[in-house]
């Protein structure tokens, strides 16, 4: 059939029998349909056949197929390309693309360059306006200014920053000539980006061999930790694994930091399972990484899950005992209302590092 | 000399199309290009780029192309639609 006959078809999320098309027509390559995606479209024949389709969540191109009989004719192109367009409409123009490695070439073709793969299952892909060689190069020019010397890093989420996150960067401060304090950038957490980076920068003053920066887009983001191109439990293991090689191979390099702290996870599985793939992967790029224990609050131990708990309790005087000055001045403050409220009404559904 | 505002795209990645993404930057005219017919062509697609910028009268911009192969005409095409979802304003220019 010819290209120019085929229909594009904005699929409808909100139909069942039109999304399981979608999940039928991926189940023929052994791909597993990720619904958790914004937009898909599906291409049709003039039997009203499916013979392409391609997701896009964020600026994350996913499920991507081309009927195998179409294969080679550039039909690859024009589902990315509209999967661009569809993007370009939300103002993104950096994407993401996850594929198996023998599906490589075919994106490569399309100028997707490989940033990372983690073992034989994914292989990371992003092309567009910025690249991980650009990135690389800001965060280490906003390091210059750190002593030299041995260099460690964190990566926390710290929603919101608490005396536990104090505790592991103090130490690691003590241990390191210098510090680098990685706050995750995705905007998926209960406190706003710009609030947990404030509150991180505030928290961390007193130590001046640390240097707090945002994680950017190549650190437990959306891109890093994608959910479709394995099936069931090896999703989460596969993204951990990616996200830790990344850091391994490009990250750590560019910083010069040969070691990386976690604090200890004793409540959340994915947590727990991210730090597992970091002491995996990062001693194979010559990278320590120390496991801190959580500090305690009296009895109890101290962490933003539990502050957050605390929040939607009204119990103020466990927060006190379990944030510092910086963070407990701002959640009383009338610019974290709307936040509160927010949490509240939500409850807590974020299983987030540290 | 005027500037772009924003991002502005326009294109496709398929056979004979070029796909142009336009950045505000600094200042001056810079040009990333990746094609598949970059050893004969690579200089000749530059050329146009910047020949349009100059028309155009635009600095402090970042153009990123990715040619599959596009004619003069679609390439002139794809820039100026470009430069006009960036918010800048097309003067007609006599050939």
């Amino acid at each position: 059939m010819l290209w120019s006959s085929a229909e594009a078809h904005t699929v409808d999320l909100g139909n069942p029998r039109e999304v399981q098309e979608v999940r039928q027509f991926l189940q023929g390559f052994d791909l597993a349909y990720n619904g958790d995606v914004d937009y898909t479209v599906a291409f049709y024949d003039e039997r009203l056949q499916i013979i392409a389709t391609g997701s896009l969540k964020n600026n994350v191109l996913c499920n991507i197929a081309v009927a195998e009989s179409l294969q080679g004719e550039g039909f690859t192109a024009s589902v990315v390309s509209h999967l661009m367009r569809e993007a370009a409409t939300h103002g993104l123009y950096h994407y993401f693309l996850f594929t198996k490695p023998d599906m490589v070439p075919q994106f490569s073709s399309l100028c997707f360059k490989e940033i990372a793969r983690s073992d034989s299952l994914a292989v990371l892909l992003e092309s567009g306006i910025g690249s991980i060689g650009s990135f690389l190069h800001s965060i280490a020019n906003e390091t210059v200014n750190l002593p030299v010397g041995r260099r460690a890093a964190l990566v926390v989420n710290c929603n919101p920053f608490t005396l536990g996150h104090e505790a592991v960067i103090a130490r690691a401060s003590r241990e390191n000539d210098a510090v680098i304090v990685l706050v995750v950038s995705e905007d998926q957490s209960a406190f706003p980006f710009a609030v947990r980076f404030r509150l991180v920068q505030e928290g961390l003053k007193k130590y001046p061999n640390v240097c707090v920066l945002p994680s950017g887009p190549y650190i437990i983001s959306a891109a890093t930790f994608p959910g479709y191109f394995t099936k069931g439990q090896d999703t989460v293991a596969a993204q951990t694994r990616l996200d830790a090689t990344i850091f391994g191979q490009w990250i750590a390099p560019a910083l010069g930091v040969t070691r990386r702290y976690v604090g200890d996870e004793p409540y959340s599985e994915v947590t727990r399972q991210y730090n597992e793939a970091l002491l995996e992967v990062l001693p194979q790029y010559g990278i320590e990484v120390v496991i801190m224990p959580r500090k305690q609050a009296g009895t109890e131990i101290i962490s933003a899950s539990r502050v957050r708990q605390c929040i939607n309790k009204d119990e103020w005087q466990t927060i006190r005992r379990m944030v510092p000055e910086t963070t407990y001045a701002y959640l009383v403050s009338s610019e974290a209302q709307i936040v509160l409220q927010k949490l509240r009404t939500m409850g807590n559904i974020y299983h987030r590092n540290v | 000399m005027a500037k772009i505002e924003k991002t502005g795209q326009a294109g496709t990645l398929e056979s004979s199309d070029i796909m142009i993404t336009v950045v505000p930057d600094k200042s001056g005219i810079q040009i990333e290009l990746e094609s598949i017919v970059m050893p004969q062509y690579g200089d000749a697609i530059r050329a146009t780029i910047e020949k349009i910028m100059k028309e155009q009268q635009i600095e402090g911009i970042r153009i990123k192309a990715i040619d599959k192969g596009a004619l003069d005409c679609t390439i002139r095409a794809r820039v100026l639609t470009a430069l006009d979802r960036a918010g800048a304003e097309i003067r007609e220019v006599l050939a």
